[in-house]
């Protein structure tokens, strides 16, 4: 861990909880369409208008090994930024986002996550929470990924 | 606040810096213009006292040392050698250094400085026995324009002068402190000491005034006097005639021989040395216009005035969107005066944030400059068309490119000296550098006259490398266009000065990023250009709205020849994607098949041709919507990988239309058929 957590915000994917540092977190947006890109990776699904920005999408349940996608009344746009820069934006398509909630560090643990994961593979840790595991998604991870 | 004087005089400084550099370029070329040496002393006099002042003392103190050599040279003590020429840039150097860290207190730091100005004080020290009279026959005739005037004054007070309690000598004195003077005494009427009467006044005078000011202030001297003297004022001319030597010579004579001067005498002597007066009369007034004529703006002031008026742009896209829709003529008037006005707008702010080429230009004239002397070379850095504008931001993004070019010429462009004159060339190499407007675009050649590049080489060197099949049949140009291929470099030895890893596909791609072009062509024996197309603004462009399959793209419309509808034409050999149009055969990219897409429905084709290089390509798109201003906004850092797209646009309703890169489309297009092949 790098930086302190304050907050968290929880989302679902393919029926299981994943979460973001909320201090990275820019806008939650209903999933609406986006403008296909061509030439592109598969799981980067277009670009979006967001106030006069262009943000490119990517669909965070693709990029995670996740069949059968489908679109519902809940999915939602999760748009980070890793760095504070307007050029770094980009949204994480997410099955639905549940809660935002404060994060006690002792609670952390490693995370231990059986099954494929896609092309996410790094955690900051897990805490267990009514019953169910969170996993927090280590983000530079992830935005280093996709920049490949 | 006093962090906020010190940046002010940090950039303030620079400008001093830069002018500094550029007057020493100059000085290189004529050691003995009096006026390089002024300009050097000025702006090193104005860095030794802006520092003071601003808590620089290191830079103060340096710049003193090496203001103290060029005071010497100034008044002809010292001539200016290659020695000190050298030493000085590389104090320029030291002083760009100091004034980005400022005073430091690290011990290596001040060492290395004071050995620094040891090194200064050598050539001071050693001034004297060096006189140099190289500059000294110049200096001693010529008449300096400052802006001021020379007169002549007659001054004959009545001899009841005194009375009033009027001392003339005050006059005298307050003429003095006006300029330089020189005064005359006429003694002719002052009687024999028997007869002579103290409180009367038997002299009078003549001044050869030389001034700053007016005519009228020199007669308010004697506001008080006007009464009770006869007096005159007669201009004899611009500048200061005092230091011209015939002048000065009647002077001496007027006061030996007690004889009036008179204006036409003193003109007569003065025409000889103003033609040299005119010359710098000319050269100031100039300097001057241009001062005034433009103003310091901070350039984050700009881009968002820039900013400002793209999304203004925009607005007034969806306005007109909405007139369209709405139908009521008189919203309809308005919105085309709103856009009017926005593309007057739009293209005065653009013009702001140009600045001229020659800015960038100084350092690589100090490059070819540092670098030909480390190699023992002898080369000129020619620069045509150094007053070619271009958007501050295309420049920033050239200086990486144009160094790796720059370096490329000096490093493996021109030969040695010796080798030159075996093959019957001048031992002197030139680079030029040449810049102009054509089109939409800014055109830059960099023009060595060096050995020049081998097309076979370059063919046999990309086939080694497995970037072309030995069969491969191509032309010249194409031949030439392997080089810009990655994992492609010519020179097997890695050199200090070129060479550091970084290929012509480095320097492609950074001009790319701007939506530039660039080419190479070369002539064995003869030399190399390379030639690099600029758009001249980055943001807003003037584009052709296509659709292919669901998405809107915008193709600029700078780039695009003629649009034809499918009926019209015939489909040669297709398979072949080449296309027969008026008896002309263009090759054509299907824009559906490169995105990877479905057709949107057949029989609503249309084919636009676009201008690649020198030759023309077809785009096949499903429909043509029309005539677009767009404003391009950058896709972000995770899609640059995305070469055929060069950003997006967002439309009057908010939707998204994805800008066309055509250059780059097709060159990847072409890029690959030579790969395939293999």
């Amino acid at each position: 861990m790098k930086e302190q957590m304050t907050s968290i915000i929880s989302f679902l994917i393919n029926k299981e909880v994943f979460a973001f540092d909320t201090l990275k977190v820019r806008n939650i947006l209903e999933f609406d369409k986006v403008t296909w890109v061509p030439n592109t990776k598969d799981y980067l699904i277009g670009v979006i208008n967001l106030h006069g920005n262009i943000i490119p999408i990517a669909d965070l349940r693709m990029m995670m090994g996740m069949e059968n996608i489908e679109n519902g009344q809940d999915t939602a746009v999760i748009v980070v930024s890793d760095d504070d820069k307007t050029d770094s934006l980009i949204g994480f398509v997410v099955d639905g986002v549940k809660e935002v909630f404060d994060l006690d560090e002792s609670e952390l643990k490693e995370s231990v996550i059986n099954g494929n994961t896609g092309l996410v593979h790094s955690f900051t840790g897990s805490i267990h929470k009514n019953e169910e595991f969170i996993h927090i998604i280590e983000l530079s991870e992830v935005v280093q990924e996709i920049e490949k | 606040m006093i962090d906020k004087f010190k940046a002010k005089f940090v950039e303030e400084s620079n400008d001093n810096v830069h002018d500094l550099e550029e007057a020493l370029l100059l000085l290189e070329k004529d050691t003995s213009n009096n006026e390089i040496i002024e300009r050097i002393f000025r702006a090193m006099h104005t860095l030794k006292g802006g520092g003071a002042m601003f808590g620089f003392n290191q830079l103060s103190e340096f710049t003193h040392h090496l203001e103290t050599v060029f005071d010497l040279v100034r008044n002809n003590k010292l001539s200016i050698t290659d020695d000190i020429i050298s030493l000085t840039f590389e104090s320029i150097d030291h002083i760009k250094h100091m004034l980005e860290v400022g005073d430091v207190d690290d011990a290596d730091e001040l060492a290395n400085q004071a050995a620094f100005i040891q090194r200064v004080q050598q050539f001071s020290d050693s001034d004297t026995k060096a006189a140099a009279p190289a500059v000294q026959a110049s200096s001693e005739t010529a008449v300096k324009d400052d802006g001021s005037k020379t007169f002549l004054i007659n001054i004959k007070p009545n001899e009841e002068i005194l009375r009033n309690g009027t001392n003339p000598f005050y006059l005298l004195d307050d003429l003095h402190a006006m300029g330089e003077a020189r005064v005359v005494a006429f003694f002719e009427k002052v009687p024999a000491l028997n007869s002579f009467n103290p409180v009367k006044s038997y002299c009078h005078w003549q001044v050869v005034l030389n001034t700053e000011e007016s005519v009228n202030d020199i007669k308010d001297v004697f506001i008080f006097v006007e009464d009770e003297c006869e007096i005159s004022i007669e201009e004899i001319g611009a500048g200061n005639l005092l230091t011209a030597n015939a002048i000065s010579e009647s002077i001496d004579e007027a006061s030996k021989l007690q004889k009036s001067l008179t204006k036409q005498d003193l003109v007569a002597k003065a025409s000889d040395s103003t033609d040299q007066a005119k010359k710098e009369i000319k050269k100031k007034v100039q300097l001057k216009e241009h001062k005034i004529s433009s103003i310091r703006v901070n350039s984050t002031k700009i881009d968002e005035l820039v900013n400002l008026v793209s999304e203004l742009v925009t607005i007034q896209a969806q306005l007109n969107l909405f007139a369209e829709n709405d139908g009521n003529p008189a919203v309809l008037a308005l919105a085309e005066n709103i856009q009017k006005l926005s593309r007057q707008l739009r293209d005065n702010a653009f013009s702001i944030s140009l600045i001229p080429l020659q800015s960038e230009l100084m350092r690589f004239q100090r490059l070819v400059r540092d670098l030909s002397k480390e190699l023992d070379k002898d080369i000129d850095f020619v620069i045509e068309g150094g007053d070619i504008e271009l958007d501050k931001n295309i420049i920033e993004h050239l200086t990486d490119p144009l160094l790796h070019i720059i370096r490329n010429a000096v490093d493996h462009g021109i030969e040695m000296p010796d080798d030159r004159i075996k093959n019957g060339k001048s031992p002197k190499g030139t680079i030029l550098f040449k810049a102009y407007y054509s089109g939409a675009s800014v055109m830059v050649e960099v023009m060595d006259d060096g050995k020049g590049i081998d097309p076979e080489f370059i063919r046999n060197k990309a086939i080694s490398k497995g970037l072309i099949d030995a069969n491969t049949e191509l032309t010249r140009k194409e031949i030439f266009e392997l080089v810009f291929l990655s994992g492609f470099s010519t020179k097997e030895e890695v050199t200090d000065v070129s060479g550091r890893g970084v290929g012509m596909d480095v320097v492609r791609k950074k001009i790319g990023e701007i939506r530039g072009e660039v080419s190479l062509d070369s002539e064995i024996g003869k030399g190399t250009t390379l030639t690099l197309e600029l758009p001249m603004t980055l943001s807003i462009i003037d584009g052709l709205l296509v659709k292919v399959f669901k998405n809107q793209y915008v193709i600029p419309i700078a780039n695009i020849e003629k649009i034809f509808a499918l009926d019209t034409i015939s489909f040669g050999k297709t398979f072949n994607h080449v296309v027969n149009i008026d008896e002309e055969q263009y090759p054509f990219i299907d824009l559906r098949e490169t995105f990877e897409t479905e057709k949107a429905s057949k029989g609503t084709e249309q084919l636009i041709l676009v201008k690649y290089e020198d030759r023309k390509v077809g785009l096949l798109v499903d429909q043509v919507i029309g005539e677009y201003q767009t404003v391009v906004k950058p896709l972000g850092r995770f899609l640059k990988k995305q070469e055929n797209i060069s950003g997006a646009s967002i439309m009057g309703d908010g939707t998204i239309a994805l800008v066309i890169d055509t250059n780059r489309l097709i060159h990847n297009n072409a890029v690959k058929k030579y790969r395939t092949k293999n």
